[in-house]
């Protein structure tokens, strides 16, 4: 009771002293709305920035690949076979006849290779295997190694004991 | 105090019109249209991309390209953004030849909500599309922009990716084309079609970059890498066409398979495309001229056709190599009379006699002796009236009867045992023949060496199609043939090299019944070294008018196609590989 007739005792002696409490508290929700919408388009802007690279990075990727692929092609007709044929007679070449040839034993030579565009299966890198076993190890089996290892070491101190 | 019921009125108001955008906010979301709206909004919040893979090239068996892709481009006007129609006409008219009122016309449509953009080009080759690109890339550029120059505001160019073959027409015959559909046709664009073409994707995209991902992976098609040597296929067919020319052959086809793994090295047929220009497909092959007379054109191959009769009498036991008969020149057998190649009676022969001079008679009485069923017996083993199961497209089977089928007499028993009356390609005779060269073991040709796929590369290996002979057999009928040819000093000998083969000279039959003795299909098959066989060649030329006889047409182009086959397998003469073998 004592509290409320305080309340309106100051009320009445400054009331502009409310009026700006209840200002100051709605500009401040206020100011946190403003401040958490801010960030928020932030945060977007950012992304949708972040989105239009990842959408010209894809794009310019699938031109990149059409790009090597004519490119191959380029190569291909560079070094066809007329184009070749072409550049050799150019040069002064004949084709070699049967008659002009020497056949030489070469040591381990196995001929000429046929084309090989990639690994085969069998020869392909496997990360399992091509791994250090320190970059594949959980943290038990690192533990379980380190035991062992302690194990082996006392075992080994024992029994070079006199 | 007066002012208040104003800021009164006025907060009211702002209320009101703050609860009406909040009501109809809620309408929207949750009001009986919701649905609707949100459907609505989905179709315009994703766009769709259709991802093309690369088809997958095509290589010879040393990596030189035989089939890529190249970019080409799309041109096309957005028509809100055209300034100046008749400007854009002329310049795709000038730069491309186009006809300027199609453009014109095209480019000149009102834009609307369905008509935004039009297509005036397709395919358009790079350097001519760049042209144009770099006049418009010009007018935008403020340093280098005339604003006095026509405009071409509007012009789009997309570019995408179109099946080009570098080596114009070489091996036409073997890689097919593929249209702009992106489909094969014919060769082993045909036959692996699903394999190069990869999986086409249509990708949805997200207009909202908040929402943009990663793009999934579409794999590019499988790339091949052929059996093919790119420099004995374009050896050869130079030497076909010189051949076809020289003897005024109507046609020609020539092969080249390793007998001991299959492996086509060259396959040659006339005519040939540039398989850049497939659109002249009608022109260049008129009526039904097959694309590729190796696989799909079937013929009464004649004497060649011989080495199979004296395999399976040999390998059957029917016959040893001291056979011996007296050739009168005629043979009865069915009610027919069988006459030798020149109507002569030939006396005393033995079974080298009978390969050596090519004789009908002996060959008939061969048949005979064996019995229908022993002799179909052993053409069913060498793969004859079935697919060889090569990869290209189009393998036709020819025409064989047996003793069981309808229409089958046994006068056909004698005339098959030379190669009448039953129709073969050249696929299977290569095939047929790989027993005789390699020690009896029959090879499936082909002309996929690898597949590269997913970054690996699967290679593919000998295919055998069993053993219908024996080695002893294939050895012996080998050596015969070998030194037939020598006997007779065969135009078809290559000094240095020991070459086992056999001529044939094949009448035509005629669409009435009878047969065309003008008229032949030359042919020559042969293998060599004889005792390490590393290729097979097949060479038939149709109805040669220089001379009908194989042994005067097919067999020189032979001799002319081995000794610079040699030269380019590094294949030394026979004395010199023994000398280099050592002791």
């Amino acid at each position: 009771m004592a509290n409320g007739i305080a309340l309106i005792q100051a009320y009445r002696q400054a009331p502009w002293r409310k009026q700006l409490q209840g200002i100051g508290a709605f500009a401040t929700v206020v100011l946190s709305v403003a401040l958490v919408a801010a960030g928020y388009l932030s945060v977007t802007a950012a992304a949708a920035r972040a989105g239009r690279a990842v959408q010209a990075a894809q794009g310019r990727i699938l031109r990149l690949e059409q790009s090597n692929e004519n490119l191959r092609t380029q190569l291909g007709i560079l070094t066809s076979a007329r184009v070749m044929q072409q550049r050799a007679e150019d040069l002064g070449f004949v084709p070699a006849e049967k008659s002009q040839l020497v056949y030489i034993q070469v040591a381990g030579y196995g001929g000429r290779p046929t084309a090989a565009l990639a690994p085969t299966p069998q020869t392909a890198f496997n990360p399992a295997l091509g791994l250090p076993r320190e970059y594949t190890l959980s943290l038990f089996e690192w533990v379980q190694d380190t035991i062992t290892l302690l194990a082996i070491q006392t075992g080994a101190e024992r029994i070079g004991q006199p | 105090m007066n002012g208040g019921w104003r800021l009164s009125m006025l907060g009211i108001g702002l209320g009101v019109f703050g609860a009406v955008i909040l009501g109809m906010s809620g309408y929207l979301m949750f009001g009986p249209q919701a649905e609707t709206f949100r459907e609505q909004g989905q179709l315009y919040a994703m766009d769709s991309l259709e991802i093309h893979p690369p088809r997958g090239q095509v290589y010879d068996r040393w990596g030189s390209l035989l089939a890529g892709n190249i970019t080409v481009y799309e041109i096309g006007v957005n028509l809100y953004e055209v300034q100046d129609a008749d400007a854009i006409a002329r310049a795709v008219n000038g730069v491309l030849g186009a006809d300027y009122y199609t453009i014109h016309r095209r480019a000149s449509i009102a834009p609307a909500p369905d008509a935004v953009y039009v297509t005036l080009a397709n395919y358009v080759a790079a350097d001519k599309a760049q042209i144009l690109i770099d006049y418009v890339n010009a007018q935008r550029d403020p340093a280098t922009a005339d604003p006095g120059a026509p405009s071409l505001a509007g012009l789009v160019f997309k570019e995408h990716l179109m099946r080009y073959y570098p080596e114009t027409n070489l091996a036409s015959n073997v890689l097919g084309f593929v249209n702009r559909e992106g489909v094969g046709y014919f060769g082993i664009e045909q036959y692996y079609q699903e394999l190069l073409a990869g999986e086409s994707q249509i990708v949805p995209v997200p207009v909202d970059p908040n929402l943009a991902g990663d793009l999934p992976d579409v794999p590019p098609g499988a790339s091949l890498i052929l059996t093919i040597d790119r420099e004995i296929q374009a050896m050869v067919e130079d030497v076909l066409d010189q051949g076809v020319e020289f003897y005024g052959a109507k046609a020609g086809t020539v092969v080249i398979m390793d007998p001991q793994t299959g492996e086509i090295l060259a396959m040659a047929s006339t005519p040939r495309l540039d398989l850049n220009e497939y659109w002249n497909y009608q022109e260049v092959y008129p009526g039904a001229t097959p694309f590729n007379r190796a696989v799909s054109k079937s013929y009464e191959p004649g004497s060649v056709f011989k080495i199979f009769t004296v395999a399976a009498a040999l390998d059957s036991g029917t016959v040893t190599p001291a056979f011996s008969y007296i050739d009168t020149g005629i043979f009865q057998i069915g009610g027919i009379n069988i006459r030798n190649w020149n109507g002569g009676a030939w006396g005393q022969q033995d079974l080298q006699g009978c390969l050596q001079h090519s004789l009908n008679v002996c060959m008939a009485k061969l048949g005979e002796l064996m019995t229908p069923a022993l002799f179909y017996d052993y053409l069913n083993r060498f793969g004859f009236g079935r697919s060889t199961g090569i990869d290209l497209a189009g393998e036709t089977t020819g025409l064989f009867r047996d003793q069981n089928s309808d229409g089958w007499y046994l006068s056909d028993l004698g005339t098959n045992t030379f190669g009448q009356s039953i129709s073969v390609t050249v696929a299977q005779m290569l095939m047929a023949t790989s027993a005789i060269a390699s020690d009896g073991q029959m090879v499936v040709p082909h002309l996929v060496r690898a597949m590269v796929d997913g970054g690996r590369q699967y290679n593919f290996y000998t295919q055998y199609a069993g053993q219908p002979i024996s080695p002893e057999t294939a050895d012996t009928l080998s050596a015969m043939l070998a030194i037939s040819l020598e006997s007779e000093a065969s135009n078809a000998l290559v000094p240095g090299y020991r070459i086992a083969g056999k001529t044939g000279t094949a009448e035509i039959p005629q669409p009435g019944g009878g047969y065309n003795r003008y008229s032949t299909h030359a042919s020559f098959i042969g293998w060599g070294p004889v005792d390490d066989p590393q290729f097979l060649v097949y060479v038939w030329l149709e109805e040669p008018s220089s001379s009908i006889w194989g042994s005067e047409t097919a067999a020189p182009l032979f001799a002319r196609i081995v000794e610079r086959l040699v030269v380019l397998m590094n294949l030394p003469p026979d004395a010199v590989r023994a000398g280099l073998a050592g002791p």
